[in-house]
């Protein structure tokens, strides 16, 4: 019998213990628990259109190298940093093959059509959508490393030090990092004066 | 107290990086640059909305791995990639068939070793064949060949 929910350890290093043990409810609890950010990371990289088969990918490498982490990241920290080096390959991938490295932003499908409806007026909505707008072009202006940084502190709603060990640098690297990415889309944005 | 934040205090406050404790208090007293922290925050957070829409079904999601690790022969690869190993794992199993079948059946085996014919049966063969009076082309030199029979008594007794 499978256990419950609720019988499952709320460490996620006992959890990866006892799917190392080839318990697949344990692995499946885990999965439940990062899925969320896994696609947010793989999000920012792929775009829309790829960011389930990444997230997906990232979780079976994951699983086929299970015994490889060492439990000195938090393990959310090492799915991140899988999820990560996968997306670059497929971008590698993408360039290689002569696609257009297309940014994440621009894969065909208008993301803020799918916005849901916060603001009631549909002038206010149109505005809305509109800052949004901007706001995502001013991000793809951004220097690479402020704009990983930047989404994966506002977006994947990563802590500093999460994102410091995924990327391997320095937690005063992401700080200064995301301050230079934050002033700089103030004053593209027109809230710097 | 101040009168306003300098920008670059604003923006650490708008990325949630740690700030002054004089800071936060002028924040929390101060409209006008509360107001420029929570426009920058407003506008993330929205856009994080637009992604929220984005977002897959996570069971769906998770059933769809555990498929696959549950299928170790389903190779996990997304559509538009490894199509070409695909197509050359193909060929070459078939080409490995092919090799197999030529080297099980198709290679020309050795032309079977008749046994020696005695010469006594071909020479009986021989005999019998010009004994046969309707093998064609002999009918002209019959008379004058003699017949086993004849052959042998004139072997046996030259004089006659």
């Amino acid at each position: 019998m499978t256990p419950a929910r609720d019988d499952l350890p709320q460490d996620d290093g006992l959890l990866w213990r006892r799917a190392c043990d080839g318990e697949e409810t344990a692995f499946g609890e885990l999965v439940r628990r990062h899925q969320r950010r896994v696609w947010l990371v793989c999000r920012q990289y792929v775009g829309g259109d790829e960011a389930d088969s990444a997230a997906q990918d990232t979780f079976l490498k994951a699983f086929r190298r299970l015994d490889s982490f060492d439990g000195r990241a938090q393990f959310g920290t090492w799915l991140v940093r899988i999820a990560i080096n996968t997306c670059v390959d497929r971008l590698r991938r993408r360039k290689r093959w002569g696609q257009r490295v297309e940014s994440s932003e621009n894969d065909g499908d208008d993301p803020l059509a799918r916005m849901p409806d916060g603001a009631a007026d549909p002038e206010e909505r149109a505005m809305q959508r509109q800052a949004i707008a901007r706001l995502v072009t001013c991000e793809e202006g951004l220097p690479g490393r402020q704009r990983e940084i930047f989404r994966l502190r506002f977006y994947a709603e990563m802590e500093l030090d999460e994102i410091a060990d995924s990327l391997g640098v320095h937690v005063g690297t992401v700080k200064t990092q995301l301050h230079r990415a934050v002033h700089r889309l103030r004053r593209e944005l027109g809230e710097i004066r | 107290m101040r009168r306003h934040l300098t920008e670059d205090e604003i923006t650490t406050a708008a990325a949630g990086l740690a700030s002054q404790a004089e800071v936060d208090e002028h924040l929390a007293a101060c409209m006008t640059c509360s107001r420029s922290v929570d426009e920058f925050r407003r506008l993330v957070s929205e856009r994080r909305a637009s992604l929220e829409a984005e977002m897959p079904d996570w069971g769906a999601q998770r059933r769809r791995i555990l498929v696959q690790l549950g299928e170790p022969w389903a190779e996990v690869v997304p559509l538009h990639r490894g199509r070409w190993r695909r197509t050359l794992l193909a060929v070459a199993a078939v080409v490995l068939a092919a090799v197999g079948v030529w080297l099980q059946f198709g290679r020309q085996a050795p032309a079977p070793v008749k046994p020696a014919v005695p010469v006594e049966q071909i020479l009986a063969e021989v005999d019998a064949t010009l004994a046969d009076d309707q093998v064609p082309g002999f009918e002209a030199l019959s008379p004058m060949v003699p017949t086993a029979d004849e052959m042998e008594s004139m072997m046996t007794n030259p004089a006659s």
